[in-house]
């Protein structure tokens, strides 16, 4: 019988992984209680945890266990889903809470202590994750507090795995973000260290690997002699809400363009590789961030806009203006939307610009690729039409998931008449099933030991690399004003520019 | 007639066939294909109708015994449609009312799914052929030639019985997939042995499903769980007891999902027989595992719910573990308890699910399911073994 559980082999079987428990820094927290908690009761739901999975949530409130568990349950319920009372019983039987100073060794003594008495009564066996669920300036303490009191290494003498997970934002420059590395690898191994970006989980995210490298017949044309461009947009409909702190600090560069943005970017991008082990995927993305030339600090005003929403009407509504949103400056320079041209140097992508855009309170929330193909070298129906669109393909991400393909075809009638037509493959349609939230996979990946979707030391690095010298741009002593756009519009004009320098438009979603 | 499809008026499903032909054991095809081409091109007329796409991902041909069950059917093929937009064929034989003019007739519907959010409304087609008697011959041949080309075809021969079973055989070569229902097909004495045996020899090629496999996922997953941590894997081979209590079966019949889970174990952890018999209403095995001998038993229970099928699962070790997985019929819930720990126990949903549902998720994968094939092979064997 070899190491594998025999019993677990066939198709139909849940991915379920061995007893652990996951203890969460910020375990009062709006991610703990709105996303990281409702995605493990559904993984219990669907026979994906393990009767002994166990939850010790840490925070610096004062409650009570069961205060603390009724408060999820709530949290839950809001969320659309009612528990069954019989089965959140159980789950919630292996939630804990501790009220603790995440800069104190006394909690991390506390906390082993929890750890010993779980592996001895729920089976843990020492296997342990440690989700950074806190504010991003407590990551390096804990990281150091969990190094100095020995929960961090895995020992031959000890049984268990230790993983931590890092939720974004991982720095906030590269600076801080190579010292919050120095950190971690000071205490953990890279296999041990998950940093999470939610959008690798998202189902349409995965199936871009799939599209490319599952189907024979996209790779040929994916590249510099048919590709004209490559347009990535992350659009939100919504203000900065109740998190105009975080916000404020952040800005869209930060908040999108850093992380998501620039994942999708690689998987769009990036070279076949050898095949699906973890580190090959990551290397090939790494691959990409570093062919990306960074501009200098004065060419960034040559290939990126900035914009603010100021007041406007997005879907009939009225909306203010980012200044005037709650915990924002009056006077802020943040932000709330990013252009920007890139381009990749290197065999497949030279000359191929990749345009991107994210922005806050557009005029509709819409996340998608479009691979925009080159027209066809001979005008034949020159005669008939002046111009002929360019085939794109569409990869949506949220909302309406799904692909399309637009391809000119001709009007039935006696004149020769086009018109473009989109070939539409609908996530929602072909399969109808519930899309397991991005948290419900990345967590059991985190669980199973599998990296693939979550990102490395170099990848964070280099994506840091790679927007310093726009936040260096747009931060510094000779920064210009950012330019203002109306809520509900695309962006400020600027942005429409940007491309139509190229002769290029950005595409109406 | 007309169609209701999650409340509206989408196709046409007359009474009488649409398309019915004088030819002695064949519908005209060109006919069909016609009607159908016809409703997609001229959508109906009506004022603010939305549009229709024309969709299909696979084919699924189903051999029920009669009309009744025809209609019993017509349900679970809009929900199967639903996620899978397919060309459904339906055929059964009729005595009545079919007239050696007429010996095989079609009715065709189309079935419309309004998207989320507007768009266009996602149409695909069941065909439904009556035969005579002495039409049967044809109609593989006929459905053959109805089938969607390039696309998958699955067969769900929903009334397993040996009498059809010639032309199962023959249309599962062609379709590739074969699917049954044997827990709930199965109604007759001796019905497990003979159905196990014509199943084991299916033409090469030929991918069985059944749908009670799919009802055991929820039980491997949570025997599987118990086993999943490095320390537990190990008593994996000391295991010296292990019951399965299920429903009873109609008849004599062993309980043929608490068989199907028995193979499941068998093949999995290789356990050789070493010998077999029935008391009563319980069949034991004795078997020769990689860490000494385990005795397996399957014990029918009367239950108030005679479709529950396996109610129970316990397995022991001889250094004295136990590990169990019980099923609430009343809470649609299972509780998984295990002795190796502070005694946890684990509750997790199982809700009944429908037939559309259990098709719904055969027509998800692609091909032969290895771990399934080499357990009824095994509640074969096992079933044999007790002869």
């Amino acid at each position: 019988m070899d190491d594998a559980n025999p019993l677990r082999h066939g198709r139909r079987m849940s991915r379920s992984p061995a007893p652990c428990v996951m203890v969460i820094f910020g375990g009062s927290g709006d991610l703990t209680r709105r996303k990281l908690v409702p995605a493990l009761y559904r993984l219990s739901q669907t026979r994906s945890l393990p009767g002994g999975f166990t939850i010790l949530s840490l925070s610096r409130t004062d409650l009570a266990e069961e205060k603390y568990r009724d408060g999820l349950r709530q949290t839950i319920v809001e969320s659309g889903t009612t528990p069954d009372p019989s089965t959140w019983d159980t789950f919630a039987h292996g939630i804990h809470y501790l009220s603790g100073d995440y800069r104190l060794p006394a909690t991390y003594e506390r906390i082993k202590q929890l750890l010993a008495e779980y592996d001895l009564h729920r089976g843990t066996a020492g296997n342990r994750i440690f989700y950074l669920a806190a504010s991003p300036a407590d990551y390096a303490g804990i990281i150091q507090n969990l190094g100095d009191t020995n929960l961090a290494r895995e020992r031959e003498d000890a049984p268990g795995w230790r993983r931590v997970v890092v939720e974004k934002p991982f720095g906030r420059d590269l600076e801080s973000a190579r010292a919050l590395n120095q950190v971690v690898e000071r205490y953990f191994h890279e296999d041990q260290v998950y940093r999470i970006d939610h959008y690798l989980g998202k189902e349409t995210v995965q199936n871009l690997l799939v599209f490319r490298f599952g189907n024979g017949i996209f790779e040929p044309i994916w590249n510099r002699r048919y590709v004209d461009s490559i347009q990535i947009t992350a659009a939100e409909s919504i203000g900065v809400g109740t998190r105009g702190a975080y916000y404020e600090d952040a800005g869209a560069l930060r908040d999108m363009i850093q992380n998501h943005i620039l994942q999708l970017l690689t998987l769009v991008a990036m070279e076949p590789p050898p095949d699906f082990a973890p580190n090959s995927v990551r290397d090939e993305k790494v691959k990409v961030l570093r062919s990306i030339p960074p501009p200098s600090v004065e060419e960034v005003e040559q290939i990126a806009v900035r914009g603010q929403y100021g007041p406007g009407f997005i879907m009939g509504k009225a909306a203010v203006a980012y200044r005037q949103e709650k915990n924002v400056s009056a006077e802020s320079n943040t932000e709330t939307f990013a252009a920007i041209r890139f381009t990749i140097d290197n065999w497949r992508w030279a000359d191929v610009p990749f345009y991107v855009r994210t922005g806050k309170n557009l005029a509709k929330q819409a996340t998608e690729i479009a691979i925009l193909f080159r027209r066809t070298p001979h005008r034949l129906f020159r005669q008939y039409t002046t111009e002929m669109v360019s085939n794109v393909l569409a990869l949506r991400i949220q909302p309406d998931e799904g692909i399309a393909l637009k391809f000119v075809v001709k009007q039935p009638g006696q004149a020769m008449s086009f018109q473009p037509v989109n070939m539409e493959f609908q996530y929602g349609s072909t399969f109808g099933m519930h899309l397991a939230s991005a948290y419900e996979r990345l967590l059991l990946d985190c669980m199973l030991g599998d990296p693939t979707l979550f990102n490395r030391a170099d990848s964070v690095e280099s994506a840091w690399a790679l927007v310093q010298p726009f936040i260096d741009a747009w931060t510094g002593p000779l920064a210009a004003p950012v330019a203002t756009y109306a809520s509900g519009s695309w962006g400020p004009p600027e942005a429409d520019e940007l491309l139509e320098r190229e002769h290029r438009r950005w595409r109406f979603l | 007639m007309t169609a209701n499809w999650k409340g509206r008026t989408v196709g046409m499903n007359p009474p009488e066939p649409i398309v019915n032909l004088g030819t002695p054991t064949s519908v005209n095809l060109d006919a069909i294909m016609r009607e159908l081409s016809a409703f997609h091109i001229a959508p109906p007329d009506r004022a603010g109708e939305i549009p229709l796409i024309r969709a299909s991902s696979c084919n699924l041909i189903l051999i029920v015994s009669d009309r009744n069950e025809a209609e019993t059917m017509s349900p679970v093929l809009a929900d199967v449609a639903e996620w899978h937009p397919c060309r459904s064929l339906l055929a059964f034989r009729q005595q009545d009312g079919i007239t050696g003019q007429m010996p095989m007739q079609a009715w065709i519907r189309v079935q419309c799914r309004p998207q989320p959010g507007g768009g266009p409304q996602v149409c695909s087609e069941v065909i439904t052929l009556a035969v005579s008697p002495e039409a049967a011959a044809g109609l593989p041949n006929t459905l053959l030639s109805l089938l969607m080309p390039d696309l998958p075809v699955f067969l769900y021969w929903r009334s397993a019985k040996d009498a059809g079973w010639n032309m199962a055989r023959d249309l599962a070569r062609a379709a590739g997939t074969l699917i049954v229902d044997l827990q709930t097909s199965l109604r007759h004495e001796g019905e497990v042995r003979s159905m196990l045996a014509l199943l084991e020899h299916l033409p090469q090629g030929v991918a069985l499903r059944d749908l009670s496999w799919q009802r055991l996922t929820a039980w491997r997953d949570l025997i599987a769980q118990f086993f999943d941590s490095r320390t537990a894997r190990s008593l994996l081979q000391d295991l010296d007891k292990v019951e399965i209590r299920a429903s009873s079966s109609p008849g004599e019949n062993i309980p043929y999902p608490a068989l199907l889970l028995a193979g499941w174990l068998i093949s999995r952890l290789g356990w050789n027989e070493i010998s077999a018999q029935r008391k009563g209403t319980t069949w034991i095995s004795r078997r020769l595992t990689p860490g000494g001998e385990v005795q397996l038993g399957i014990t029918s229970a009367e239950s108030g719910t005679p479709e529950a099928g396996v109610l129970a699962v316990s397995l022991k070790t001889r250094g004295g573990a136990s590990f169990s997985v019980v099923f609430d019929p009343e809470n649609e819930c299972m509780t998984s308890a295990d002795s190796t720990g502070e005694g946890l126990t684990h509750k997790v949903p199982l809700p009944a699910k429908g037939e559309a549902e259990m098709l719904i998720a055969e027509l998800s994968l692609p091909d032969e399911d290895a771990v399934f094939r080499a357990a009824f092979s095994a509640a074969a064997a096992l079933e044999k073994s007790f002869q």
